[in-house]
């Protein structure tokens, strides 16, 4: 008798564990379909003009307001430099340069489109460009001290 | 880094320190003790924070500032890009040229600015910590951390802190500026952290009559530190024991 039960048990944990595995696996898939169907409208990220970036894409991706925020810190306050942290760097990589619409200059929503569309994607507001420029620099500023 | 950025930076410090050599030679060639360049500023290499074992300043020599040039004002005003709305009372002025008439009649040109003191009463008022000044001696404001409580303001007695009221078009990549911040000269942080001087140093060398030598204040052997040496120099407000960066010649 106890040893039916047990086998009992042993078979509804197993059961739960399939089922357990079976769902994430199915939403793992479900959600690469979802992001393949074009039925969510994931955040188009135009292409940077540079090669790669200071960090791998997913490192950036959690860590870029860290790395900014500490860049920030570092540089205002002890005047320690790294020219491809500043977020100017960043500017001159990402921004958009051809115009959207023919003949109309870039508004500086439609340049930053990069940080724009993943961040109202994600509803996380963006005040950074209420005062750093949005505007690719002169060439000699770019890539730090010439 | 990539390697290709790497080598293009170290061609570049190469070109510099070659340029530089040449400069001072050609400037040796003229006549001896007379310099047609003035020394590069110092570099400090990139990662590496400012400490005080230098201390930025500037010497203002009035003989040669010209009552009417004003190089210096626009030079600053197109780096930094800040402009007036043609209100005097509130429109922000970074550097400003003003007149001292003495009782005998002679008049002084000189500019006037953040004097970025040793013992700022700016950053003493400061609740929130945003006005410090950095360990070189270059009093600067932290937007991100400034409220605009004007207290700074308050506290200068040079006058030189500028509260922003207006909406301002975030166009210079230079320096940052937002309504609501307090802001003043900040020497051109910008540029010296990387090796270059001050925009109105430059183009008071290029335009108007080098009255400005900005330098290394620590360094006795400083174009900055010499010219003080050999003619003196004193502080608008001296009484006020302020021990400003920014130096005054011919004032007395």
């Amino acid at each position: 008798m106890n040893k039916a039960r047990g086998w009992r048990w042993a078979a509804a944990a197993l059961a739960g564990v399939l089922a357990v595995a079976v769902t994430t696996a199915a939403m793992a898939w479900g959600g690469e379909t979802r992001e393949r169907s074009g039925r969510v409208p994931v955040p188009a990220l135009p292409d940077a003009q540079g090669k790669e970036c200071i960090e791998d894409a997913g490192t950036m991706r959690r860590q870029h307001m860290h790395i900014l925020d500490r860049h920030k810190r570092d540089s205002v306050r002890q005047g320690i430099r790294h020219p491809e942290r500043e977020l100017q760097s960043c500017v001159d990589c990402h921004a958009v340069r051809e115009p959207v619409t023919a003949g109309e200059p870039l508004t500086p929503r439609q340049r930053l489109a990069f940080c724009a569309n993943c961040h109202s994607y994600a509803a996380v507001s963006l005040d950074c460009f209420q005062c750093h420029s949005s505007e690719v620099s002169a060439p000699v500023n770019q890539g730090g001290p010439q | 880094m990539s390697e290709e950025q790497h080598n293009d930076r170290s061609v570049n410090a190469e070109r510099r320190r070659l340029l530089g050599g040449a400069a001072a030679l050609a400037g040796l060639a003229i006549a001896p003790g007379v310099f047609l360049v003035q020394a590069a500023v110092p570099t400090r290499p990139d990662g590496t924070p400012a400490t005080d074992q230098v201390r930025w300043g500037m010497l203002v020599d009035t003989n040669r500032c010209r009552t009417n040039c004003d190089a210096c004002v626009t030079a600053c005003r197109d780096e930094n890009g800040w402009h007036g709305h043609g209100r005097p009372e509130t429109d922000v002025k970074w550097i400003r040229k003003i007149t001292i008439t003495e009782e005998d009649g002679r008049r002084t040109s000189l500019p006037m600015m953040c004097q970025h003191c040793a013992k700022p009463p700016c950053a003493y008022v400061c609740p929130t910590g945003a006005t410090f000044r950095r360990d070189d001696g270059v009093v600067l404001v932290d937007k991100h951390l400034c409220i605009g409580c004007r207290y700074c303001m308050m506290a200068c007695p040079y006058q030189v802190r500028f509260f922003v009221h207006e909406p301002v078009a975030a166009d210079s990549p230079n320096h940052p500026r937002g309504k609501g911040t307090v802001e003043g000269c900040n020497l051109c942080v910008h540029r010296i952290d990387r090796g270059v001087l001050p925009a109105c140093v430059e183009a008071c060398a290029s335009s108007g009559r080098g009255a400005l030598i900005f330098g290394d204040l620590n360094n006795p052997r400083s174009e900055i530190s010499r010219a003080i040496a050999a003619h003196g120099a004193e502080s608008v407000r001296a009484d006020l024991k302020l021990d400003t960066g920014v130096r005054y010649q011919g004032l007395s």
